[in-house]
């Protein structure tokens, strides 16, 4: 440690008084700059009352270093030159705020990955750069004035949006704890892409079997509000205090009344492909009843088909059917939102990747779990779309529409799992029929995935290194994919009966409109992204809104209930609290400037701001310290806390030194 | 490193589009780029003539999920053969007559005899009526080292009916020059 330059105490506490703390941060920054010239230089500038080097300023002793240093020379602002304000910042404001100074009063500079990480080759350049960084926040930090945090009560209520897997065990776990939730499900019925599988990795246990159970827990708690057919509308306000506009969408079908008998489904003479739970495999009514463990089993008409004939109310014992119902709307009062809005899965047909949607003996993977699912609309039989004959040799090629720059990059990360499982589950319902995988790259981590695979490979599964690149079809619609075995050098053409295309996931549409409406970030892969991608996996960028299952990323049955979990004892922490400590960064209006021109009314993305008689008014709960608006105000009236003008003008100013 | 294949992951569609493959089951355009990327410049990633059996197509390059420019590292590839003298007799003869009449394909009696029906010059406006530009085409690939690369001993033991039309055109050049002379 260096105590590099003392400067003349002086006791007039309204002049800043700056510490300056070099972080080495091992050797992530002391490798490449050399902090004890920076700390020299830093004790050069006016206003900096001391300057030193950590090796890591973070640790204890770093941090003790920071409160000792604060009592001996009274300082009245901290500068540390470290790593991220993104993890570390609120460590640092703590740190000042137990030695007695406002948090605000903490300058952060990076050093880390503004400098030395990205300037590893130029040590000495560096070190230079580095100074002028240091420069740059002692003169911000002597324009820090304190800001004060708020405290806002918080709504004993949890909204869950997505009644799939990861979002019932979100909502169970919240309702729990005690806490009210209501379940928000677009679909007539909850379950989400769970309940259409088949059989679940790596144990091989029917899907409905241990969903179904879990459907129905959700149905009965009592701190549970379910509201299926449903959608969330718009979502105004902040952490704790979100109102919430959900629509119900008209059934047609009293859902208090309705039993779930079916009768009317027999009557109803509209039959329309089933797209919505069997893959379009299939037919269902005008008048359905979702999927046999439906939770709510409950009756609902496709207004788009019906022909109002009358034939389901002449039929209905219970008289639920109401053809006038209207859409109905509720208002909310919600303190805490997680969103787990689900996934769609990856559509080869405008592509026609390997065929798919020019013959007819090429399918999905989520196709494939309908034909193979025994109350799917084969009844468990897998056979071929064009002849309805079971198939011999069935065929899956691996990574479609996934780890494809031109489709999309990511791995899907289940794919390799579910395409393990179906080929078992073919090879055990049709010993006689050969089965191949063709793929680039097996991934199977996790526990007893491995193991899976090796029960692939005993149960005589064939494995073909490589990504075909040509399917044509024979005359007896069979198919021929040309493949080479990049292990044995060998170009295979292999005649099949059916493949099966292992499809990914993308985000959903439905994601992207729940998105929108909380105005949550998204990544460049189009799932919604969260705040930190280790530390803060469920966390948005957003207090209060937490993200989990599929629409975060890619992930499998037991990734996905995780994430339900973690949202729900992220969540309940406001909850549990009862209140949430807002923002202290926050715009400010200088009344004898604004002119209430308005202009930055639609700027604000929280909907903080609004004109009333006349002049601006700031709901400072709601504002996040974008700075959005400021930037936007033509008169300057308008100043972000924290990042004033004359402070961040007083950096600007420091950005280069000029000889006198 | 030739262009981004270390982009690629080895998944072989490349192979299973190129119609050349289909014609000859021992070329494997994946098999090019992993040597390649290893930095193995053995016999057989360089290995003759099989370097020279891409058409350049780019259904390899339309297909890759990976986006590598599998063309641009063939090209690659067989320009470092070339340089280490692995070259086909008959691109060695196609680059000598570049060098002796500025063509890969000079005009021959033929077309020159229809190029007159059709009252045109007999030779197309090019260095085939150019002595000068001729010898500035020598002497660019006497210093860019062409001529090293092409030189082959028993080219002209080997003269084919191509090569005895192209001896015709020389005369015809040679006649030009004297009348201008």
């Amino acid at each position: 440690m260096a105590q590099s330059e003392i400067n003349d105490d002086t006791k007039n506490t309204d002049e800043p008084r700056i510490g300056v703390f070099i972080c080495e941060c091992g050797v992530n920054i002391g490798g490449v700059i050399d902090c004890h010239a920076v700390a020299d230089y830093a004790g050069t500038l006016p206003d900096v009352i001391r300057s030193s080097v950590n090796k890591y300023t973070c640790s204890d002793s770093g941090q003790s270093e920071i409160k000792q240093a604060i009592k001996d020379n009274n300082l009245n602002r901290v500068l540390v030159a470290a790593c991220t304000p993104k993890t570390h910042e609120p460590i640092f404001r703590a740190c000042v705020e137990e030695a007695g100074l406002n948090p605000y009063l903490f300058e952060f500079v990076n050093i880390r990955e503004h400098c030395s990480w990205i300037h590893m080759q130029e040590k000495e350049a560096a070190t230079e750069k580095a100074c002028e960084l240091v420069r740059m926040g002692v003169s911000r930090a002597s324009k820090l004035e304190p800001l004060q945090s708020n405290e806002v009560p918080v709504t004993n209520t949890a909204l869950v949006i997505g009644a799939g897997v990861a979002g019932m065990q979100s909502a169970l776990d919240i309702a729990d704890m005690g806490y009210k939730v209501y379940l928000v499900e677009k679909n007539p019925s909850i379950g989400g892409k769970m309940a259409q599988l088949d059989k679940t990795f790596p144990t091989n246990d029917c899907s409905i079997c241990i969903l179904g159970p879990k459907m129905v827990e959700v149905a009965r708690n009592k701190n549970i509000e379910l509201m299926t057919y449903s959608e969330v509308e718009e979502v105004d306000g902040y952490v704790g205090n979100f109102k919430v506009k959900v629509r119900h969408k008209a059934r047609y079908v009293d859902v208090n009344t309705c039993t779930g008998c079916g009768l009317c489904v027999e009557k109803c003479p509209v039959e329309v492909p089933n797209t919505e739970f069997n893959e379009g495999i299939g037919t269902r009514k005008a008048i359905y009843v979702p999927f046999p463990q439906a939770v709510p089993l409950r009756a609902v008409i496709d207004k788009s088909v019906c022909i109002d004939c009358g034939a389901c109310s002449r039929a209905c014992s219970s008289n639920s059917i109401i053809m006038e119902q209207e859409d109905t709307f509720s208002e909310l009062d919600i303190g805490v939102i997680v969103v787990t809005a689900g996934f769609d899965v990856y559509d080869p047909e405008p592509t026609h990747d390997f065929g798919y949607g020019l013959y007819d003996n090429v399918i999905t993977g989520m196709e494939l779990e309908r034909l193979i699912n025994a109350s799917g609309p084969t009844m468990g039989k897998v056979v071929r779309p064009s002849d309805v004959k079971p198939p011999k040799k069935v065929g899956f090629i691996q990574c479609v529409g996934s780890r494809d720059k031109k489709r999309n990059r990511y791995c899907s990360s289940f794919c390799c799992m579910y395409a393990l499982k179906d080929a078992q589950l073919i090879r055990e319902k049709y010993p006689d029929s050969e089965v191949y995988i063709m793929y680039m790259d097996m991934r199977t981590p996790f526990r007893n995935y491995e193991e899976f695979y090796d029960r692939a490979r005993d149960m005589g599964i064939r494995f073909i290194r490589g990504k075909p690149g040509k399917v044509t079809e024979n005359e007896d619609n069979g198919l021929k994919v040309r493949v080479e075995d990049t292990l044995t050098n060998d170009i295979i053409d292999l005649d099949l009966d059916l493949l099966v295309l292992s499809v990914g996931a993308v985000s959903s549409e439905s994601t992207e409109r729940i998105r929108q409406i909380l105005k949550v970030s998204r990544a460049a892969d189009g799932f919604l992204m969260e705040a930190h991608p280790k530390l803060k996996p469920v966390d948005t960028t957003l207090d209060g809104i937490f993200i989990g299952g599929v629409s975060q990323g890619p992930k499998d049955i037991p990734y996905s209930v995780s994430q339900g979990s973690a949202c729900a004892a992220r969540a309940t922490r406001y909850l549990a609290q009862g209140k949430a400590i807002t923002e202290g960064i926050t715009v400010e209006v200088n009344p004898d400037i604004c002119v209430a021109c308005g202009i930055c009314v639609p700027m604000c993305p929280f909907q903080a701001l609004s004109i009333e008689d006349g002049k601006l008014n700031i709901i400072k709960a709601l504002c996040k310290g974008c700075g959005t608006c400021a930037v936007a105000c033509p008169t300057g009236a308008l100043q972000q806390n924290h990042f004033r003008n004359d402070q961040l003008l007083a950096q600007v100013k420091n950005v280069f030194t000029f000889e006198e | 490193m030739i262009s981004n294949i270390e982009r690629c992951y080895q998944c072989g569609q490349c192979t299973s589009v190129c119609p050349m493959g289909e014609q000859e089951q021992t070329y494997r355009i994946r098999r090019f780029l992993q040597m390649e990327k290893l930095g193995l410049e053995t016999e057989e990633s360089m290995v003759v003539p099989f370097i020279f059996y891409c058409t350049t197509c780019y259904k390899c390059q339309d297909n890759c999920p990976q986006g590598v420019n599998l063309v641009d590292a063939v090209l690659a590839i067989r320009e470092k053969a070339v340089h280490k003298g692995k070259m086909l007799e008959a691109h060695k003869k196609v680059g000598q007559m570049l060098i002796n009449y500025g063509h890969a394909v000079p005009t021959n009696t033929d077309a020159m005899e229809k190029r007159g029906l059709l009252g045109l010059e007999e030779r197309p406006p090019t260095v085939q009526a150019s002595i000068e530009g001729l010898s500035e085409i020598k002497t660019l690939m006497r210093l860019t080292g062409f001529d090293k690369l092409v030189a082959e001993s028993e080219v002209e033991e080997q003269l084919t009916e191509n090569a005895a039309m192209v001896q015709q055109a020389d005369f015809t050049q040679q006649q030009v020059a004297e009348e201008k002379a």
